[in-house]
């Protein structure tokens, strides 16, 4: 269980990697944790002449607050993401959804921005940003752009890159008072690859109606998908019990599960998909009650 | 023999039954180890295997010719060289049909996985890039995956000149069935089947292979869990004398019953090693070849009916099973023959007939593991026993209790003609019940019912069948060198086992030495004493092994009292030994070290005024007279299942001992999601003396998380291609910590009469439980539909598929 040959790179910034990824354009893979690509590699499920790895590369492991967005550099690991004070204070669901992920070693060595640009539709973190609506920030040699959650997720293992570009840092926005998050995972054992998750950030105003629904489904699509319907369902109107169940039901329509022999066929992750999107809506709504997170 | 032996005085036992702390573990958990992936040695080169992608295929041609150019290739092997250089891969238990299987495939490729052709390379990884220079044609043929369809005349022959899949066939007919089921208030139909699961050992298949071609000595080093076997089996795959054979296991990581016949794995490397002397080969298989080529259980599935009173008495039962072996007579066979084994449990039931199968299919080949076919049989007669219970709304407690093997009736003697040694099943069953808080339990359900929670308990009831049958004879030699230090060759060998701690608890207490001045050594061949039978399987260590150690050091005690008491002008029967000094029991300043009875004996034999007995070593290879009169009684009246052994004739199954277990468990299932969640776990067995129970505790542990893995969540899922979709840890799901329940577990203990010391076995059994009970515990749970589970794993999308139809 070895790849096959590679030559190996340590860029020592954005645009020395991104020149490597340039010159050796379609032969070569960003390798940063190494918790999805070497498994693969390994497999010989896939294969690169190039192997660019920016791991060595400074200060893009940092996590900071800046006007009203919490930034993420892409090298922050996710148990990184899942111990800082600052986001579990202000961005709860991210911090929650890094506990989900993997094990401790996994947690340990996985990093963000690689869990993002892999584009696993069974990946945790693509249904927290698309639940909170955040940005990805993207950098070339030629400069840097910023792209939506909703539309880094172009098909199963496939991200909005170009093919010299870099995820840098990932930027939520802060929901500040009366918002809740929460990440309802559903998995066969601890640390596995989701049968079927939802991601929902609530905001409600003082007579709690709904100023902002995010929901992001996990293992319910061909990537992260957001569900319009069930935010559509519920946005504008109280929260209760009864506008949850409403919205959870609707939820059934945008999602387009794959059948998996192992985890359960499309129609078992449709049935119990909207179970969980009605059970983290109710979680969320509990916090919010209980005034936490 | 036997009868020579006397040990006058009584044992001391200062270590057996103490929790003595393992002896292997400083070792090992500092990274000292040596297992076959640490031996670092020149001139090594690394195998890597071609496997076939396809289920099913006509091989029409292997070219090695471009493999052969690349730089840093040395060797390669195909199955041309496995005509040249072997013998085919011998089966254990089928003799009916001629063997076609080589270590590489010859004409045909008959699993996913099956190797094609070998690369020795100088390294590991290049070794892995030459595979892809190998240009293979292959013509697809349609495979067979589901065993009753192998069974039809239309179905794809797996081997064409056996012109049938259907391999072995056991029929079995005991007491009066016909006029038992007309007696019956009751008659149930039952449908169970388990699917292909292996216990998978944390280290994989792994060997290093060298060949003198002057000496014509073949040197294997490898993680095999069975010398005996692999001793006689390597010799005659490659005709060479089993003297020449050199043998070393050191560490091994897990086997479980994977590494008891680990054939083609070794022969690739010894062939390798052949076309390449002097040269050291070395093989690790990798985890995706030992999922999908390494072995499986075989899979099984059971039609059962049963006929009962109305009190709960069952009258009789008549099963039909089908094993699916996979593609390989190695070990087809003898699974289905473990039926009848165990075939009525723990229970009275005398009359039973049983139609067995045994079938080929394009999967892997089956392998022993952790019971072989006994969870199977287990799980067909508690199942069935459930169903009773449920059409007769008694509890599950109850029939259980009505149908036992009372204490007073051992030997009991089995419709099948195995001899149960002794056992106490309702004090096993009642302690569990009080253990649990049984009645307390049952109000806890019913008020989450009330709740409209989906809660359930599940009990089940089985016997084992462990320390391997008496005829499976284990080597040992004891000795204590000129320098007083002890040294125990054995020829099982420890592959987490902890055989070391307990040997050393034995010898320490028989012999009279500290543990400190024992040591175990690893096995080798040259050194290490031996039978056919030398390994760990079959819960063996508590049998042949254990006796084979007290034998042992009953004779070396023998030797030290006689010397002692020479030394310190005594009688013998005048002498103690303990904590590696003898001393005169009236008068005990009157005494002598171990160290300096070994120095006398070897340096100064003759200088000692009186009668000693120079040099302080025994072997012996045997077992004790009871077992001995025991498996006599049972050779003649088994009936059922005979093995065909790789060393001849057949033999009789039935084991030493019989150990017994209950299990009760309390569940939830999420309505929605079909989740199982274990909420507690209790375990009361009865496995006679223990000599270490911190080790039977870890055992009973470890047996019950892979058990609840099997009835969860493990499963080599096919598709109709035969095609593995559970080929990596990411899909062949392993329980974590997580989803284990803390265990808590309590004893009875009724002391083997075949054993000398007591003992029964405890490796295999805890797995078998969890099986039957997870199935009793959701049925329990979801009873207000009515819900009734036939195989496993209990997946989600089960649990929630059987609330939604209901």
């Amino acid at each position: 269980m070895y790849p096959a040959q590679f030559q190996y790179y340590t860029p020592k910034n954005i645009g020395e990697a991104s020149e490597l990824l340039r010159k050796h354009s379609g032969e070569s893979k960003v390798l940063a944790g190494g918790m999805s690509l070497i498994p693969v590699l390994k497999l010989r499920l896939t294969r690169f002449e190039h192997i660019v790895d920016i791991s060595g590369i400074k200060g893009l492991a940092d996590i900071s607050e800046e006007k009203g967005h919490i930034r993420i550099g892409a090298l922050a690991t996710h148990g990184e993401v899942e111990a800082s004070g600052l986001i579990r204070k202000k961005a709860f669901l991210m911090s929650e959804t890094a506990s989900h992920i993997g094990d401790e070693q996994v947690r340990n060595m996985g990093t963000i921005g690689g869990g993002l640009c892999h584009a696993d539709p069974s990946g945790d973190w693509g249904s927290a940003l698309i639940a909170m609506r955040g940005t990805v920030q993207v950098s070339s040699s030629d400069g840097s752009r910023e792209i939506r959650a909703d539309d880094f997720f172009v098909d199963s293992f496939t991200p909005a890159l170009g093919e010299d570009e870099i995820l840098s840092s990932v930027t939520i926005p802060v929901y500040g008072e009366r918002s809740s998050g929460t990440y309802a995972k559903l998995e066969r054992r601890a640390g596995d690859f989701a049968v079927l998750g939802a991601a929902v950030q609530l905001k409600v105003d003082e007579q709690d109606v709904c100023k902002y629904v995010g929901i992001g489904l996990t293992s319910l699509g061909m990537t992260n998908i957001r569900s319009e319907s069930a935010e559509k369902a519920l946005i504008g109107k109280e929260l209760t019990p009864e506008s949850i169940a409403d919205a959870a039901e609707s939820s059934r329509d945008d999602m387009d599960p794959l059948d998996d022999a192992i985890r359960g066929s499309a129609e078992y992750k449709k049935e119990v998909g909207s179970e969980y999107v009605k059970r983290a809506l109710l979680e969320a709504m509990n916090r919010l009650r209980g005034g936490t997170k | 023999m036997v009868e020579q032996i006397q040990v006058t005085q009584e044992e001391r036992r200062n270590y057996i039954g103490t929790s003595l702390r393992r002896v292997e573990d400083k070792r090992l958990l500092t990274g000292n180890t040596n297992f076959v992936e640490d031996l670092r040695v020149a001139d090594t080169v690394f195998v890597a295997i071609l496997r076939s992608p396809y289920a099913h295929a006509r091989l029409l041609k292997v070219d090695v010719s471009r493999v052969r150019k690349m730089e840093g290739v040395i060797e390669v092997a195909t199955g041309d060289d496995a005509l040249k250089y072997s013998q085919p891969l011998p089966p254990y238990a089928i003799s009916k049909f001629p063997s076609e299987e080589y270590c590489l495939a010859t004409k045909k490729v008959r699993y996913m996985g099956e190797p094609v052709a070998a690369v020795a390379a100088i390294s590991p990884e290049l070794a892995e890039d030459a595979l892809e220079l190998i240009d293979v044609e292959y013509e697809p043929l349609k495979p067979v995956v589901d065993p009753e369809s192998a069974m039809s005349k239309d179905s794809p022959l797996v081997y064409d000149s056996f012109g049938t899949n259907v391999v072995g066939h056991n029929h079995g007919k005991w007491g009066d069935v016909e006029g038992a089921f007309k007696q019956a208030d009751v008659v149930l139909k039952k449908r169970v089947g388990l699917q292909r699961y292996s216990s998978t050992p944390l280290e994989s298949v792994s060997v290093i292979a060298t060949y003198d071609d002057i000496s014509g000595e073949l040197t294997l080093k490898s993680n095999a869990q069975m010398p005996g076997h692999v001793m006689m089996t390597i010799s005659k795959i490659f005709g060479i004398p089993s003297n020449s054979v050199h043998l070393i296991i050191n560490d091994i990581g897990g086997g479980f019953g994977l590494k008891t016949r680990p054939w083609r794995q070794l022969s690739i490397a010894t062939i390798l090693a052949m076309k390449l002397p002097g040269m050291n080969v070395k093989y690790l298989e990798d985890r995706t070849e030992h999922l999908s080529s390494g072995g499986q259980t075989a899979g099984l599935m059971a039609d059962i009916e049963v006929a009962a009173k109305k009190d709960g008495k069952i009258l009789a039962f008549r099963f039909r099973d089908i094993n699916n072996d996979g593609a390989s007579l190695t070990y087809a066979g003898t699974y289905a023959s473990m039926h009848a084994t165990l075939i009525s449990g723990c229970y009275k039931i005398n009359n039973i007939e049983w139609d067995s199968y045994t079938v080929l299919t394009n999967e892997c080949p089956s392998m022993p593991n952790r019971g072989v076919g006994k969870p199977g049989i287990v799980y067909i007669v508690e199942r069935m026993i459930e169903t009773v219970a449920q059409e007769l709304k008694m509890d599950p407690a109850e029939i259980r209790f009505r149908n036992f093997i009372q204490p007073d009736e051992f030997p009991y003697v089995t419709p099948s003609g195995r001899i149960y040694d002794s056992g106490n099943y309702p004090a096993v069953l009642k302690k569990a019940l009080e253990v649990s808080g049984y009645e307390e339990m049952k109000k806890e359900r019913d008020r989450l019912k009330e709740q409209g929670r989906l809660v359930g308990i599940g009990i089940t009831t089985y016997i084992h069948g462990a320390s391997a049958t008496a005829r499976e004879i284990e080597g040992i030699t004891i000795n204590i060198d000129p320098r007083g230090t002890a040294s125990v060759r054995s020829g099982s060998p420890d592959m987490g086992t902890s055989h070391s701690t307990a040997f050393v608890q034995i010898v320490s207490d028989i012999v009279g030495m500290k543990p400190d001045d024992i040591r175990v050594h690893p096995f080798d061949s040259y050194y290490s004493p031996w039978t056919p039978f030398s390994g760990t399987h079959a819960n063996k260590f508590s049998g042949p092994d254990v006796e084979a150690a007290v034998m042992a050091a009953k004779l070396l005690r023998q030797k030290v009292v006689t010397n002692a008491a020479a030394m310190l002008k005594t009688g013998p029967e005048d002498i103690e030994v303990s904590e590696s000094v003898a001393f005169s029991k009236t008068n005990p300043e009157n005494k002598v070290t171990i160290q300096d009875i070994a120095k006398a004996t070897y340096q100064n034999p003759y200088l000692v005024p009186g009668k000693i007995d120079p040099g302080l070593e025994v072997t012996w290879i045997g077992n004790n007279e009871s077992a001995v009169k025991a498996f006599d009684a049972t050779k003649e009246i088994e009936t059922g299942a005979t093995h065909q052994l790789v060393t001849g004739s057949g033999s009789p199954t039935g084991y030493m001992t019989y150990p017994n277990s209950a299990h009760v468990a309390l569940i939830e299932v999420d309505r929605e999601t079909g989740i199982i969640s274990i909420l507690k776990y209790f375990v009361v067995h009865d496995i006679g003396n223990v000599i270490n129970p911190q080790i039977v505790q870890g055992q009973l542990h470890g047996g019950v998380a892979h058990g609840i893995g099997v009835a969860l969540m493990e499963d080599f899922v096919y598709d109709e291609d035969g095609q593995l979709i559970a080929s990596s840890f990411a899909n062949y799901l392993k329980p974590t910590t997580m989803e284990i329940p803390n265990i808590v577990d309590d004893h009875v203990v009724t002391p083997s009469p075949r054993s000398s010391l007591g003992i029964k076995g405890i490796g295999e059994g805890e797995t078998f439980g969890p099986l039957v009970t997870m199935c009793n515990a959701v049925e329990d749970a979801l009873s207000e539909y009515g819900a009734k589970v036939s195989t496993l794993p209990l997946t989600p999308e089960k649990i929630r598929n059987l609330i939604n139809r209901a």
